[in-house]
């Protein structure tokens, strides 16, 4: 199945960069477990970093194809709050 | 001697109720990381680690090419052989054995966010398929 996505990184720098921020994310929801209890049991998370716009941009792309597919999505977004390192949004299609 | 009645109640076990956590992680629009462990409800403890996994998109279809449990109570991997096939190889080789459940979720979760492309990169090559993506 081929993409005909207009990407400005390559897919291997977008999951190089994802995997260290879903790594973070990780972390954080084994450590916190309340913190997504209100959202829907399936949904999807896709990430966002608090730096980095390009990777944003490209993220945003995923959330499309994801609601597209008719998944319930969460966006996670990081933040520079040490005590609310992620900001969590649920994506209505 | 008349026996003395028990003044206190007989306790009552109540069985430990668990909690599912599912979280589902896109890399890329053909990378995922998926992670499921249960928790005691009460406790917050994680009991077990029911499916750590890394799947690849093929053909609209996602895959799961490798997957760690800890349904026996033991971390081990299951990898699978290549894309035709339902067979996979089970092990505990080079899998962490010490810890808790907890220790192993994090452990499973690094290992594949740190070996992914490996993983990826094996799978398709013993699968005789082109990687169009990487």
């Amino acid at each position: 199945m081929w993409y005909n996505l207009n990407l400005s990184m390559s897919i291997k720098t977008q999951a190089s960069k994802n995997l260290k921020l879903s790594e973070k994310l990780a972390q954080f929801l084994v450590n916190h477990p309340k913190a997504t209890e209100k959202f829907p049991k399936n949904a999807s998370f896709v990430t966002f970093s608090a730096q980095d716009k390009n990777l944003n941009k490209v993220n945003k792309q995923l959330i499309n194809e994801l609601l597209e597919e008719g998944k319930k999505v969460i966006k996670a977004e990081e933040t520079n709050d040490r005590k609310l390192p992620w900001r969590f949004t649920a994506i209505a299609s | 001697m008349s026996r003395k009645k028990n003044k206190y109640p007989p306790k009552i076990k109540v069985a430990p109720s668990f909690l599912r956590k599912t979280n589902e992680q896109l890399l890329t629009f053909v990378d995922r990381i998926t992670y499921i462990y249960k928790v005691n409800a009460s406790t917050r403890q994680i009991v077990e680690v029911v499916n750590v996994s890394y799947e690849v998109k093929i053909e609209a279809k996602w895959i799961t090419i490798v997957r760690y449990d800890s349904s026996h109570n033991y971390l081990h991997k299951h990898i699978k052989v290549f894309l035709e096939s339902e067979l996979e190889i089970t092990t505990r080789d080079r899998v962490k054995q010490k810890g808790d459940h907890k220790s192993w979720l994090t452990w499973a979760i690094d290992d594949v966010q740190k070996n992914f492309y490996e993983y990826r990169r094996l799978f398709f090559k013993r699968s005789k398929i082109i990687d169009n993506f990487y």
